[in-house]
């Protein structure tokens, strides 16, 4: 039906928005012409500044002021802020009490049961690691903190999810906070957090929660919305109530979306892991920050390594509960079932006499039953903390490594190549012109009318209006300067991403060999802390503009990589076929036939690399790269909240519009 | 027929923003492709009547897009009517609230669906059991009611099984078995065949008319297949645009269609199993020679036409009492047989 | 799988609302003549953690206290110091604070700086050691000067001009006036973080080619590399000051004192230990010396500890009453 409405109107679409995009961008070659050989257009007008700094700032230091008095403080967030700490450190204490094998046991018990032996020595594998190089303990407080933050999260977000997939309202209300929500770097909100919730667990939490909500609602809501309307119509044939429908039909299919979403969640928690040492809350961040202070890259390694295990662990822990549910829905899973559960069966005798709910949860109680054996067998021979001799300490390799790489690789011999020549050829000939044309040569009236033609090309009149404003809106939050630098530098990182990414992600989907090699090196890049490699990266490459850029085409790589593979794969086989039948060559049938199906998987994965290059924005700050990133960077370092709010509110309008345009390229 | 026991009156059905408002504006001339046009509002059920009989099965044909879908679900307001009554039993369905409605489809109406509608994720078992679950029968309990089930429907052995696992034919087994497993007076069928292959299809109707027998429900059939509903159905009713255009026996759809819309589709009907002495006899001339036995009124044509060889004279026919109605003779069966039959 | 899940909740929520209501003020105060925790705040560098350990030692030792280290974020500090969440931080430069000390302390007096720590910060300008060994003429500001110096240090991003590499934005610097008041041929670029001076600074180092940047003593880095200070015209400090008032600095920087900051409760909730942490004063050679040990892979506590048990006679005299 409504596929109908809009076909007509799309015959009927008058000619005047067809030549929108057109009229806008000869306005704006019109406005140029004035600017360089009429008068100048000058900056963007101050009068027109939303003067959120003033308020904002005041703000906080009436917060700051009155914290310690303020009765909303004192009975209000302190007591609930207390409550979360307090759970959350006996949860980190009742782990680095249970002697290390237990911790491994009991994981290798949950591996075992959802996803086989194989993940069971996964678990064991990652957690060895952790102890292996000597970060047990602080890896113990990272997980209890993920705990606590992946559950918060879930509280909250599967609730909003369900309420968004039953309401379009709602949908649409909770659509731009999540845009928000993921957009607005963590680096704006910590400090002002701990003005509310104090220091410690409790803002690491909240931080963790604000940015890991998101996946949450939407994989849920995308689930339930995607469940077969005739399963639910089934559900309410037979008379069931609106909460037994929920309960009974849907979120159970829904459940593979749902898990995805989880697993998510727990990704993106695990991202604030080194932010969230900032503000006190310890574990594997805090190690990180010091090695780096310290300019020691292999023992700040070792620290993203082992939140790289981590995050490993509970994605695969996470992904086989997924896989376990898809595969659950057949018999032959339910047939295997779980290897042990006969023997314990036969241990715990009178398995039958025993109460109905012990036995469901037979692998629940096997399993506390196995990690108690475990723990009082490990307390009688008094192995508690992880043994120090184990040590399979990276630190010095890897410096080495660094060492050698900077010594050799920065210019290679008297080539005049090397990564010194090619920074400073990026800096000079790349970024530095490319901001010249967009900060001085173009005048800003011009690029917010070619943002409007930009966007009334790819998505009608009404995106048109938004981009225009959208670039108003960074004007009157007083970061033109800064927008336009960090826009010039996300131009060019996204342009490096797909120039690597698209014929890597080619490649991978036509050799098996390469996929299996490229796997885990994008899961490295893509769970590895970035402050780590950070610091070789400017060792390499020189401060300024070109290192920032360089993280971020690593950090945004791998979604390209993975969403140009699997648009290859999914070209239907008969198309395949067919060209095949017509005797296209290879080569050919690429061009001809795959890649212009797997289009938009392949515009899509742009899209990605631009949220994850614009996610890097604040980190690009810090390593010297000018724009919306120093400004935060620069508020948060000198007590200025509200240039960083400001900053951040530049990056999220900054982002949300360079979604919505790459999403309606990718549906053209 | 037994007595009535849904009825549905003047029933209407229109979707878009303000059904309401439509409903008053349509007047008799306008056509549904009008109000499309005019008014961007689909006319789904145009003023439907009719009456479906306990233990009948009544078969609602019509293509895609005519609307008996949605008639069908309007009958337990899945989809809420925008007019009229739907009484079943006598009480008013179209009157009643949530809780109400939810005890009517819990015990007095259950739904077979087109793509079967099972739940992915519970086994087979816990599929037939569903209607009771949601009723709060104990576990044990609905577990054994829908192991009968189970064993109605011959699927015994697969109670473990979940759906994806079975193949069509048996996956609609399963529909038809959870539909059954509440015990329902009504049972709503949604072209619960259509999505089979022919010879699967062919078996599952025998397999409903088999149940039929053991069960005797009052069914609501939704067909796009003239030759499914002329198989199961005690009477047609043939849709389109919304509207009931005839209702009768499959015999009288055949020998009497109201227009070419419906004799269209009675094109591929095997006469000789549908058109029976009824259809064919004339009225008893005084001539007529009225030797050998009489000839009940519903038999085939299929069984009349070796009859008739044998008998050239012609047969007489006698009704239910035994009473003298008709006479037939090879003429009339000739003619029957090229669409000409005594109605025509 | 749900009952499970459910019985997690319940559990997890009453010991929430345990925590709560431990956290209520009223329950805190009603904790008899137990001694309060003490919260010391560590930074993440070396030198901030000895501090903490030392005091914390001591506190533990002498005093009988419970103590907690919170590693965190300088900036964060002062709001948790204000807000009451930690009760001392004892390093700061007053170089990197300065919006912050006249707002937290001066203004609003919710944190309270708790003096001198004794250690004196230096900033000036560094340059590798073998710059200065293959041109000694460049271990002063006047070899800088000479027109064929800024050559040396030139980089993609100043062009012709030599580059000189300062700290992040929020730190006080003058090394912009100091260049364009000693005509010298140089262009600021800012660094945006220490971690990324350091290593910009560690990347020319392993290359040894010539870089001049800002940077402090006492610092755990110059245990690594071996680095010489240029030298720039001496001033006093309050020719500094006059300067700084006028935008005109063309001199050294003046010392750097650092000082000890705390929650203004902490007078009242623990008296002694106040005492202690505001007495509480070493010099730069205390830190070195055990800069020194971390260097010879001791961990923090562990030196912090050797410290403690040679140098009595410098802590005892911050117990004296």
């Amino acid at each position: 039906m409504s596929m109908l409405r809009s076909s007509l109107l799309r015959r009927g679409e008058p000619a005047w928005q067809r030549r929108l995009p057109v009229g806008l961008a000869a306005l704006a070659a019109l406005l140029l012409l004035y600017h360089l050989f009429g008068q100048s257009l000058g900056e963007f007008p101050v009068a027109w500044n939303l003067q959120l700094r003033e308020p904002l700032d005041a703000f906080k230091k009436w917060l700051v002021g009155s914290r310690s008095m303020n009765p909303l403080f004192l009975y209000g967030f302190d007591p609930l802020s207390g409550g979360v700490e307090w759970v959350i450190r006996r949860a980190e204490e009742f782990l680095l009490w249970l002697p290390w094998p237990t911790v491994g046991s009991v994981l290798f018990w949950v591996g075992l049961r959802v996803g086989g032996v194989q993940l069971g020595l996964l678990a064991i594998g990652c957690l060895g690691f952790m102890g292996g190089v000597g970060l047990w303990d602080a890896s113990m407080q990272t997980l209890a903190l993920m705990v606590a933050s992946v559950s918060i999260a879930l509280l909250v977000g599967i609730p909003l999810g369900i309420w968004s997939a039953h309401s379009d309202r709602g949908e649409a209300a909770l659509r731009p906070l999540l845009d928000g929500m993921q957009t607005l770097p963590a680096f704006v909100y910590l400090i002002p957090v701990v003005l509310f919730f104090g220091i410690g667990r409790v803002p690491a939490v909240i931080a963790a929660v604000i940015y890991a909500i998101p996946p949450a609602v939407r994989l849920t809501s995308l689930g339930l919305r995607q469940v077969s309307e005739e399963v639910v119509e089934a559900g309410r044939a037979f008379g069931s109530t609106p909460r037994q429908l929920l309960y009974k039909v849907e979120i159970p299919q829904a459940l593979p979306s749902i898990l995805a979403g989880v697993n998510q969640t727990i990704m993106m928690a695990l991202s604030i892991v080194v932010i969230a040492a900032l503000v006190g809350a310890g574990g594997l961040g805090t190690v990180v920050l010091k090695s780096l202070r310290q300019l020691k890259v292999g023992e700040a390694l070792e620290g993203g390594l082992a939140i790289v295990a981590l995050a490993i662990l509970l994605d695969r822990l996470t992904a086989a509960v997924r896989r376990g549910d898809e595969a659950g829905r057949g018999a032959a899973a339910v047939r295997r079932g779980w290897v042990p559960e006969g023997a314990v069966k036969r241990l715990m005798f009178g398995w039958r006499a025993l109460p109905s709910s012990v036995r469901r949860h037979g692998w629940l109680w096997g399993g506390l039953l196995w990690g108690s054996a475990v723990s009082a067998l490990c307390w009688a021979l008094g192995w508690v903390d992880f043994p120090k001799e184990w040590n399979l300490s990276l630190a010095g390799p890897v410096d080495a490594a660094v060492r050698w790489a900077q010594l050799h690789l920065y210019r290679i011999g008297e080539s005049g190549f090397g990564t010194g020549p090619v920074s400073d050829f990026m800096s000079l000939y790349i970024l530095a012109p490319l901001r010249q044309l967009f900060a001085e040569l173009l005048p800003w009236p011009a690029l917010v009318l070619l943002a409007a033609a930009a966007g009334a090309a790819v998505g009608g009149g009404w995106l048109g209006l938004a981009s225009g404003s959208s670039l108003l809106l960074l004007g009157a939050l007083g970061m033109w300067q800064g927008a336009i630098d960090t826009f010039t530098q996300v131009v060019v990182a996204v342009l490096h991403v797909s120039v690597i990414g698209i014929p890597l992600g080619i490649w991978a989907a036509r050799s098996p060999w390469v996929d299996r090699l490229l796997r885990p090196l994008l899961d490295l890049l893509q769970t590895i802390p970035t402050f780590v490699y950070l610091v070789p990266v400017i060792m390499l490459f020189n401060l300024g503009r070109v290192p920032g850029v360089i993280a971020s085409v690593l950090y945004a790589l791998p979604p390209l990589i993975r969403l140009t593979r699997l648009g290859i794969r999914q070209v239907d086989e008969t198309a395949v076929e067919a060209a095949t039948a017509f005797g296209s060559t290879p080569h050919q049938l690429l061009t001809k036939v795959q890649l212009p199906l797997a289009l938009p998987q392949i515009l899509l994965g742009v899209n990605q690399a631009i949220m994850m290059v614009l996610s890097m924005v604040v980190v690009a700050g810090m390593v010297g790269a000018q724009g919306l990133g120093l400004e935060v960077v620069d508020g948060m370092q000198n007590n200025r909240m509200g240039q960083s709010v400001e900053a951040g509110l530049a990056i999220v309008v900054l982002a949300v519009l360079l979604d919505r345009l790459t999403q309606a390229l990718a549906r053209r | 027929m037994g007595k009535s026991q849904i009825a549905c009156r003047n029933l209407w059905k229109i979707f878009g923003p303000t059904p309401e408002r439509v409903a008053a504006e349509i007047t008799a001339q306008r056509t549904r492709a009008e109000i499309l046009q005019t008014t961007g509002h689909v006319l789904a059920v145009r003023d439907v009547t009719f009456e479906v009989a306990q233990g009948e099965i009544f078969v609602v044909m019509g293509l895609s897009g005519s609307g008996k879908s949605t008639l069908l679900r309007c009958l337990s307001r899945l989809v809420e009517p925008t007019h009229g009554t739907v009484l079943v039993n006598g009480e008013e369905v179209t009157g009643m609230d949530e809780r109400q409605l939810r005890q009517l489809r819990r015990h007095k109406m259950s739904m077979v669906f087109q793509r079967f509608g099972l739940f992915s994720h519970r086994r087979v078992l816990d599929n037939i059991a569903y209607g009771l679950e949601v009723q709060g029968m104990a576990k044990a309990q609905r577990l054994a009611r829908a192991r009968e089930i189970l064993e109605l429907v011959e699927l015994t052995g697969w109670e473990n099984h979940y759906p994806h696992e079975l193949s069509g034919g048996m996956q609609q087994r399963v529909g038809l078995a959870r539909a059954l497993a509440v015990d329902p007076e009504i049972l709503l069928c949604d072209e619960p065949f259509s999505a089979l292959d022919p010879l699967i299809r062919r078996d599952m109707q025998n397999e409903l008319l088999r149940l039929q027998k053991s069960v005797r429900k009052t069914i609501v059939f939704i067909t796009h297949d003239f030759l499914e509903a002329v198989r199961i159905g005690d009477r047609i009713a043939v849709m389109k645009d919304g509207e009931l255009v005839q209702v009768g026996t499959p015999e009288q759809l055949v020998a009497h269609p109201i227009n070419d819309y419906v004799r269209e589709f009675t094109r591929d009907v095997p006469r000789v199993k549908v058109l029976t002495a009824r259809s064919v006899m004339r009225p008893v001339h005084a001539k007529d020679l009225l030797i050998g036995h009489a000839i009940a009124i519903d038999t085939t044509l299929e069984a009349l036409i070796p009859l008739t060889v044998d008998n050239e004279a012609g047969l007489a026919i006698v009704d239910e009492q035994d009473d003298l109605v008709g006479f037939v003779d090879r003429r009339a069966v000739m003619l029957a047989l090229a669409e000409r039959g005594a109605g025509s | 799988m749900l009952r499970s899940l459910r019985i997690v909740v319940w559990v997890v929520g009453l010991l929430f609302v345990a925590g709560c209501a431990g956290s209520l003020p009223a329950a805190v105060e009603g904790g008899g003549d137990e001694k309060p925790l003490i919260r010391l705040i560590a930074n993440t560098w070396p030198a901030s953690e000895l501090n903490v350990n030392v005091a914390a030692i001591l506190l533990r030792d002498q005093l009988g206290y419970p103590v907690e280290i919170i590693d965190l974020d300088e900036q964060a500090q002062w709001d948790a110091l204000a807000a009451g969440d930690a009760d001392a931080s004892l390093e700061v430069w007053p170089s990197g604070h300065g919006e912050r000390m006249a707002q937290y302390i001066d203004e609003q007096k919710v944190v309270e700086n708790g003096g001198e720590l004794g250690v004196v910060g230096k900033i000036a300008w560094y340059t590798p050691q073998y710059v200065v060994d293959t041109n000694p003429a460049l271990a002063s500001w006047e070899g800088l000067a000479a027109a064929e110096a800024a050559g040396q240090f030139v980089t993609a991003e100043t062009g012709e001009k030599g580059t000189f590499f300062a700290g992040p934005l929020g730190w006080t610097q003058y090394d912009q006036q100091i260049i364009d008041n000693l005509g010298l041929n140089f262009q600021v670029i800012n660094t945006a973080s220490e971690e990324a001076l350091l290593a910009q600074m560690d990347s020319k180092y392993q290359r040894q080619e010539p870089v001049l940047f800002y940077f402090y003593t006492p610092h755990a880095v110059f245990t690594r590399y071996d680095l010489a200070e240029v030298t720039l015209p001496t001033c006093t400090q309050e020719e500094h000051a006059a300067k700084v008032a006028d935008g005109a600095v063309d001199c050294a920087y003046p010392d750097d004192r650092l000082i000890k900051i705390f929650n203004p409760k902490l007078q009242q909730s623990a008296p002694d230990a106040y005492a202690l942490l505001k007495k509480f004063n070493y010099t730069t050679d205390d830190q070195i010396e055990m800069l020194g040990m971390l260097d010879q892979g001791m961990a923090v506590a562990e030196a912090a500890q050797a410290w403690v048990d040679a140098h009595s006679d410098v802590w005892q005299s911050w117990l004296a009453e």
